[in-house]
């Protein structure tokens, strides 16, 4: 019987024909099922998109390396910011046991200049191990060679994105460029980093061997903004952290430093994940519940409204079942356009407000499928109520509802 | 054997403490190819006896036999094949589905049948001959009244049933349209059709071969 009926292009036709019949509350219907949609795909986006992040972290940390960032101390006395690690830190890390080599991050903004063009930009101090455990690899040109470590050559390393900028499409190698007071060669290109979760490109960089930076850019040196370890191939990963963390503790409160590991960047994310999934969820599901209850009660005006109409299908054998399938394919031919227009809707939000929250744009296609399961669940369940109150309406009584 | 057999038939409404009881120890048989007006004054009870006849209403009491079976021993579903294969119908206000064309509504009937029937072929033979062949694209609210009723009783044959109930079919229709349509259910009748027609014009009850006449509810021998 069932196959029959939704097997008949006629039942098609007059389910589209009798939504389009009722422009009004079938619209209705459709805009709220379409809201509910939209918050769900966007949550979707949001968690996709956060994980993302974390995968881009994690990736950028490399495998079998931790990253001690420096915090800024206590937050809730003010203090200047400057950062909390320092040089002796870096050599007490670098002699844990398990650490195979280690590199820090020592960092200043400089206006950079070339051909005309000029930007803020950060100069990059290297060490001898810098590029190794940063896992820099090259595009074009060059690395520096070891006695440029220990003498001052005026030469750089740039980003990918910083040398589109002040020379285009050109082959920045052998090019001048002027940093702070001072010219440097460009030697080398190194391959795209992408992007940090703050949205702050890992290109727009020009890295320097230490010397030259000391002399020509900061000579302050102490202060370090984070130093990276790698980690010996059969070093305990686990044991190599808490070792990590307990030297950082003799000197250090627990606030004055951030080690990050995977482990660590999975926990926050989360932790991010769930707060995010638990506001949105609930919004999303109110959201659904409404619009689920909206399209409840446009069925039961239907279901009134065409009385005389369930009659006289009944009268021409319509059985019960066929008069519940006929609301339930309207209801559902309403969640399945809801759930277009609603995802649609949602990849719209996902394009405006994702950067707002520093997360990367995904576009949930994934979620498409979850949104039509979603919105056919609701229209389904909303509508069993009212077809089946169509289908037990007394037929004669039906037949006499037209005025 | 009656194609249609009633004994005595009752049918009381309940209106809180009221009752009323509309029909009234109704008895009477309805043989194959019969065609039969049941007639009377508005209230008589006319509709109320078609829709127990049609499967739409069951009798308070009393036993309603259709080609011998019992239809009160019948479910839900049962009397739905039964309305959908055995019965058609055609009533004073037509019941075209506003939303669908001349053709999608004479092929209702179809969607709940598993007869095996080439229903688009013989719509547009019946459609012909009822003259409505050029507006089977027409929406309901495009046709006159005597093409709704036309339109209506070719829905009333799609699903080739033997008997066909008429209430008042006649009722909303000018006299040159109530000819028509009258025309079209003798020559029904002449090819075997059962016909039952309730009126409560005798000019239109002409047209029947039989005249059931009801008063208060009760068979009166005119
Ligand atoms: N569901 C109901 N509840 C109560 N009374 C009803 C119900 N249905 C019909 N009646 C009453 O039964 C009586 C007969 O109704 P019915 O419709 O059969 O009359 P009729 O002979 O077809 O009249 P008309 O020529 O006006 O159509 C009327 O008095 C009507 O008020
Ligand atoms: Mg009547």
């Amino acid at each position: 019987m069932a196959a029959s009926l939704l097997g008949k292009n006629l039942f098609l036709t007059s389910v589209i024909k009798a939504l389009r019949q009722n422009p009004a509350r079938s619209l209705f219907a459709l805009c709220g099922i379409s809201l509910g949609i939209a918050s769900l795909v966007f949550i979707v986006a949001a968690i996709e998109g956060s994980n993302q992040n974390a995968h881009n972290i994690i990736k950028l940390l490399g495998p079998n390396s931790i990253f001690v960032r420096s915090g800024f101390g206590d937050k809730t006395r003010v203090r200047r910011l400057t950062y909390r690690i320092d040089i002796r830190d870096f050599y007490n890390l670098k002699r844990v046991y398990g650490v195979k080599s280690a590199a820090f991050l020592l960092l200043k903004q400089r206006r950079i200049s070339a051909g005309g063009q000029a930007r803020n930009a950060y100069a990059v101090s290297a060490t001898r191990d810098f590029l190794e455990v940063f896992d820099y690899e090259l595009k074009e040109g060059r690395f520096f060679r070891s006695a440029e470590y220990s003498s001052f050559p005026k030469i750089c390393i740039m980003g990918t994105e910083l040398s589109r900028f002040l020379f285009g499409k050109r082959n920045p190698v052998g090019q001048r460029v002027q940093i702070a007071r001072t010219t440097m060669t460009i030697v080398g290109v190194f391959a795209p980093k992408g992007k940090l979760p703050s949205g702050k490109s890992l290109d727009d960089r020009v890295i320097i061997p230490i010397k030259t930076y000391r002399k020509f850019i900061e000579p302050e040196y102490k202060r370090l903004f984070a130093v990276k370890l790698k980690l010996e191939p059969d070093a305990d990963y686990d044991h190599v952290v808490s070792m990590v963390r307990k030297v950082m503790l003799k000197r250090h409160k627990k606030d004055d430093f951030v080690v990050v590991t995977p482990e660590t960047v999975r926990k926050f994310l989360n932790i991010f994940n769930w707060t995010l999934s638990l506001y949105l969820g609930l919004a999303s599901l109110i959201a659904l519940f409404i619009s689920g209850f909206v399209m409840s009660n446009i069925f039961y005006i239907n279901v009134k409204v065409r009385a005389w109409e369930i009659g006289i299908r009944r009268a021409l054998g319509a059985t019960r079942q066929a008069i519940i399938y006929q609301f339930m394919a309207e209801a559902l031919a309403i969640s399945v356009a809801g759930a277009v227009i609603g995802s649609l809707a949602g990849f719209f939000a996902v394009r405006w407000v994702t950067p707002l929250l520093k997360i990367p744009t995904v576009y949930p296609v994934k979620s498409l499928v979850l949104a039509v399961c979603f919105s056919a669940a609701t229209g389904l369940i909303s509508v069993l109520m009212p077809s089946r109150a169509a289908a037990h309406l007394n037929t004669v009584h039906a037949l006499k509802s037209r005025l | 054997m009656a194609l249609i057999q009633l004994r005595n038939i009752n049918r009381i409404f309940h209106q809180g403490d009221l009752e009323i009881q509309v029909l009234r120890d109704i008895s009477l048989e309805i043989q194959e190819g019969d065609f039969v007006a049941i007639m009377g004054a508005s209230g008589s009870g006319k509709s109320t006896l078609m829709y127990i006849i049609g499967c739409l209403d069951s009798p308070s009491s009393g036993t309603y036999l259709l080609k011998g079976m019992n239809v009160s021993e019948m479910d839900d579903d049962r009397l739905s094949l039964i309305r959908n294969e055995s019965l058609g119908f055609i009533f004073q206000s037509f019941y075209l589905i506003p939303y669908l064309n001349v053709m999608e509504n004479v092929l209702i009937p179809s969607l709940y049948s598993s007869k095996n029937i080439e229903f688009k072929k013989r719509a547009r033979e019946l459609l012909e001959e009822v003259d409505m062949s050029e507006r089977m694209k027409f929406l309901p609210s495009e046709l006159s009244g005597g093409q709704k009723q036309r339109v209506a009783i070719v829905r009333s044959l799609i699903n080739d049933p033997e008997i066909v109930l008429a209430d008042e079919p006649t009722g909303q229709l000018d006299s040159k349209s109530s000819r028509q349509v009258m025309e079209i259910l003798s020559r029904l009748n002449s090819r075997g059709k059962t016909i039952i027609l309730v009126t409560h014009d005798p000019e239109t009850a002409r047209y029947a071969e039989r005249t059931i006449f009801i008063k208060d509810g009760c068979i009166t021998p005119g």
